[in-house]
């Protein structure tokens, strides 16, 4: 890390905006860095699919850099960002025509990097086989939701953002993600029936 | 607490996301029910399996990856462009969709002039935009424009907190869009209330290709494409001119699209327009691949519009038939349903009322014949027991932000027992303690409209044509019964305070178009022919051209019988059935939005909403004029009538200086060019010379002429040279006149030639209106106008004229016009009818009225 990375590293988002729009490439370094890795688990979420989220994820940065001028600050850029990740993730989504079906898939080869954080290290194969299982089946029932209960689910019960960041990155009213959670958290509940019960 | 309220807090207790209060009470419930207790712990359970997923680290090196893309894109911009373009395939997909819809929307974009609003909510999309000659511009694009705009002109673009107003056609460019940005376009009062349609060019970005109309369209049809949801993604609102393309739509559309999108079977979709952008009436009825049927909803939340499919009943017992609705579906009025179809389904949804029910729940869709249909029956369920019959699982929408909560369609415009009548079973009121619809953001002038006292019989459409020409025709009667009404998308509905009233200029309107009244007693023994009584007497009044199907008068200019009017009443309902031209459709719609006395209502035909924004504006610049000058002041609404013919609508109407020297004229009729201009569906001016047509307004009227003909022609299969194609004889299919005589049909031939090649102020149409208007000059009244218009049209005469007929005549189309007032005895316009067919050829408007009083 160069002396200037470290000294964005302390630096707020807000002030990592400013350095970036007067032409401090580093500091935009610093954002990506910073945010990353929550969007990431975001969009994977989202888009089920490792390599797909890494595409999505280095889009949304590109994106976000192109347009960062045009960050007002009004939310914050933790909200910008993942309202970029949302819409970029559905839309990767939409045109990879998947079907409702449950054609999600995981562990479907991550790139090579960093394992996940907190991927359990089962000290049985046959747990480590059944957590996979279990993944596989959640996030094919994540997959079958269609969009807007997918996304207010995932940024809720993976992400724990409270209610009005959703609302926020949704720009939708409060009691809209309220019903929405409700409403996806029933419909899973159905389609996870089997594993509550166990 | 009940139960059922519990159920809908439980996510939120859990989340710890409740007032203090209102999870103190659900506190309290839960520790004495155990059966809500589990309910809790199940959710509990789901959220906790979803949050025990191993959270996924961005892979490494990804700030590296970021950052040689940016440098690739800034020292290449175009490799962003080509990057962004993988499919090729999507853009001629999107051409190939919804054909019918872009036609009918391009017409009533081009020649109805309307404002728009586009509404892309949320954030910008990401699709990749095309760009370029030749391609298809996608909505997308705006993040690719740099913030600029092309406007036709008078529109008011909002972006953010800024707002650009557009002076005419051409490219705005304002404070560029920001990345995530609203775009509203608001109509020139700013008001979005009731604008339909769309009229806005995207202009990509260094690319001489401007995104059309027809784009924004199918850019908006690819939501549709998408599997999971009818909005974009999120869930952010479609515009309403996403709803006005899937109106459009037709079944073969929307099957092909279902194929496309490879989905086995649309689950769920709706549109989420913005609250006060709603496109009223629109609807859609259509069926998937696999016989699934779709069908539109007002929803209690008037943004949105659900479309909720089900399974007819013959397929039901392989797979019972589900419906599934939009979580805010809160209760509703069918819009467009199909009975017969959805019955069931209308059913369960109103007995289950909440959406949260509604999304699991499994419908049987029964099949009832369609006779059987308008007595479904409806439960008397006082409005204070519907929070106590909510749906145990259904949301409780009392602590729903204001936004989210407003009464149904139907609590507005009708009261319950109303709509029952009408053999729909409203929706429950809002449940107790639910807040009042919030005030709207709507102008006011829809709000009066929503004011105004409930209708009887609030029956939406489907859009499915009902007739069209050369179709079989028994009895007008059996046209108009509900089924038909249903589907017929050519159906206006004017509103007007009089109903007596509202039916005697409708008469007048007929007549001054020449139409006849059908004959239903010959109509009766389909086909055969009968002589008429008496020679009918020759019409007065401005003299017709042609001749032909033995109108008396025919040889000194009796005029040839383009449409067919009928009074089928039923139900106490005023309801007249036309059949006629597109053209003269087109005409006709024009004079009923220029009208005074009938506003054309929300729940007419997708077609008509073009008119009755046109109607407002007419409202809203006399009502500006008024309020400048303490009168109608001829320059003003003239220039207003150019500002808005060329800016806008780029279709003629009267400029500035040429209305000036009109002055009483347009005193008369303020701002008529605009509505002259816009005639909906051609494009034609119909007001004679009076209308003068700037060149380039010229050019784009005669544009706007050939894409609404095109699109009338794809709308109602017309033949292109239906026009020129020899009338049916006697024996043939088609109008059966009673009186016949040699060479009828050629006469008729020549006659439409004549009008053909007569110049445009000159047509016949324009001839009554133009010669009501000179005729008019030194009234002082319009009134008195009006009158003259009435005395020299001879609605009275015109009954005299009897035409059988079993087949529609192939060129023609059918209208439906159903009259709501707030007054008046069912028999009103029977009364009227039975005046109008005794009466004698000279009887007067003022004669008749008090006869139709009685």
């Amino acid at each position: 890390m160069t002396a200037e990375a470290a000294s964005n590293a302390s630096l707020s988002d807000q002030d990592l905006v400013s350095r970036v729009t007067a032409g401090d490439g580093e500091a935009f370094g610093t954002i990506v860095e910073r945010h990353e890795d929550r969007l990431y688990n975001t969009i994977y979420r989202l888009v089920g699919s490792a390599e797909d989220a890494r595409d999505v994820l280095q889009d949304v940065f590109v994106k976000a850099f192109e347009n960062l001028e045009r960050f007002r600050g009004g939310s914050s850029l933790y909200t910008w960002l993942f309202r970029i990740a949302v819409n970029t993730s559905l839309s990767h989504r939409r045109k990879r025509r998947w079907v409702s079906t449950g054609t999600a898939s995981v562990d479907d080869g991550d790139p090579p990097g960093r394992p996940p954080l907190a991927d359990p290290a089962p000290a049985d194969p046959s747990d480590g086989l059944m957590a996979a299982e279990t993944e596989r089946l959640i996030q094919e029932a994540i997959g079958s939701l269609d969009a807007e209960h997918r996304t207010v689910v995932v940024l809720r019960d993976i992400q724990h953002c409270d209610y009005r960041e959703i609302a926020d990155i949704l720009d939708v009213p409060p009691g809209t993600v309220k019903s929405r959670l409700h409403r996806a958290r029933l419909l899973l509940r159905e389609r996870l029936k089997p594993l509550l019960a166990g | 607490m009940q139960c059922k309220q519990v159920h809908n807090h439980l996510s939120a207790y859990l989340d710890r996301e409740l007032t203090a209060e209102l999870a103190s009470a659900v506190r309290h419930h839960l520790a004495g029910c155990p059966e809500c207790r589990a309910m809790l712990e199940e959710l509990r359970g789901t959220a906790d399996l979803l949050g025990r997923l191993p959270v996924r680290a961005a892979p490494a090196g990804l700030a590296d990856d970021v950052r040689r893309e940016i440098e690739r894109r800034m020292l290449t911009p175009q490799a962003a462009d080509d990057a962004a373009m993988p499919e090729r395939t999507l853009a001629a997909h999107r051409v190939r969709l919804w054909p019918r819809a872009l036609a009918v929307a391009a017409c009533l974009a081009l020649a109805a002039g309307i404002g728009l609003v586009a509404y892309f909510g949320g954030g910008a999309l990401d699709e990749p935009p095309a760009a370029g000659p030749g391609r298809v511009a996608h909505h997308d694009a705006l993040e690719e424009a740099n913030g600029r705009v092309a406007f036709r002109g008078g529109e008011e673009v909002t972006t953010g907190l800024r707002s650009h107003r557009a002076a005419g056609t051409g490219e705005v460019t304002g404070e560029p869009l920001a990345f995530g940005d609203d775009l509203r376009v608001l109509d020139e009062t700013g008001d979005v209330a009731a604008v339909e349609g769309l009229d806005l060019d995207l202009r990509l970005k260094d690319a001489p290709t401007t995104a059309s109309l027809n784009d924004m369209i199918v850019a908006a049809g690819d939501l549709s494409v998408d599997a999971y949801s009818f909005t974009d993604s999120l869930g952010r609102k479609a515009s309403a001119s996403d709803l006005a393309s899937l109106a459009g739509a037709d079944k073969s559309d929307y099957v092909w699209c279902m194929k496309e999108a490879d989905e086995p079977r649309l689950r769920y979709g709706y549109f989420d327009v913005d609250g006060s952008r709603r496109l009223a009436g629109a609807s859609v009825n259509v069926v998937t691949q696999n016989g699934d049927r779709g069908v539109a909803f007002d929803a209690l939340d008037p943004g949105e519009t659900h479309l909720a499919f089900g399974r007819p009943a013959q397929d039901a017992g392989a797979a019972p038939a589900e419906v599934l609705l939009g979580e805010s579906m809160r209760g509703a009025q069918v819009a467009g349903a199909d009975r017969s179809d959805v019955a069931g389904v209308e059913e369960r949804l109103f007995e289950k009322k909440r959406g949260e029910a509604l999304s699991t729940l499994g419908v049987d869709v029964a099949r009832v014949a369609p006779e059987a249909a308008p007595s479904i029956p409806a439960p008397a369920e006082p409005p204070t027991d519907a929070a106590a019959e909510v749906p145990e699982d259904a949301t409780d929408f009392a602590d729903v932000e204001p936004d989210e909560t407003a009464g149904t369609r139907v609590a507005r415009t009708a009261p319950k027992e109303e709509a029952k009548a009408a053999g729909y079973r409203t929706a429950k009121a809002a449940p107790t303690g639910a807040p009042e619809p919030r005030p709207s953001r709507m102008g006011k002038a829809a709000e009066a409209a929503r004011a105004r006292p409930a209708d009887p019989q609030v029956v939406q459409m489907t859009m499915n044509t009902v007739a069209v020409g050369d179709a079989p025709l028994g009895s007008l009667r059996e046209v108009a019964n509900d089924d038909n009404l249903r589907r017929a998308s050519n159906q206006l509905v004017v509103r007007s305070p009089s109903r007596e009233t509202a039916n005697e200029d409708l008469v007048r309107l007929f007549a001054r178009n020449g139409w006849r009244k059908l004959d239903e007693s010959a109509k009766r023994n389909r086909g055969r022919r009968e002589t008429p009584a008496k020679a009918p007497a020759p019409i007065k009044g401005p003299a017709p051209t042609g001749g032909g199907w033995g109108v008396p008068g025919g040889g000194a200019g009796g005029k040839v019988p383009e449409g067919l009017y009928y009074l089928a009443s039923r139900n106490g309902e005023d309801l007249w059935v036309v059949l006629t031209t597109p053209d003269d459709l087109s005409r006709f719609a024009t004079q009923v939005a220029q009208s005074r006395t009938l506003e054309v209502a929300e729940e007419s035909s997708h077609p008509f909403q073009a008119v009755r924004y046109l109607q407002r504006q007419l409202a809203r610049f006399e009502a500006e004029a008024r309020r400048r000058n303490g009168t109608v002041d001829a320059r003003m609404g003239g220039e207003r009538a150019g500002a808005y013919g060329r800016g806008q609508t780029r279709i003629a109407a009267k400029g500035g200086a040429g209305a000036a020297p009109e002055a009483e004229e347009t005193e008369r009729e303020p701002a008529r060019g605009i509505a002259g201009g816009t005639q909906v569906g051609t494009g034609q001016a119909v007001n004679g010379p009076q209308v003068e047509t700037p060149p380039e307004a010229g050019q784009a009227l005669a544009e706007a002429g050939r894409q609404a003909k095109k699109a009338e022609e794809d709308l109602f299969k017309k033949e292109p040279d239906a026009a020129q194609r020899p009338e049916p004889g006697p024996e043939a299919p088609g109008l059966v006149p009673q009186k016949d005589e040699e060479g009828e049909a050629g006469a008729r031939r020549l006659a439409r030639q004549e009008a053909a090649e007569e110049p445009e102020a000159e047509k016949p149409a324009a001839r009554p209106a133009a010669t009501a208007a000179k005729a008019a000059q030194g009234e002082s009244s319009e009134a008195a106008a009006e009158q003259q218009a009435l005395a020299q049209t001879q609605p009275a005469a015109v009954q005299q004229e009897r035409f059988s007929l079993h087949r529609i005549p192939p060129n023609q189309v059918m209208l439906i016009v159903r009259v709501r007032s707030a007054d008046g005895p069912p028999r009103a316009a029977e009364a009227l009818q039975q005046e109008a067919e005794t009466a004698e050829p000279a009887k007067t408007q003022e004669q008749a009225t008090p006869a139709a009083k009685e």
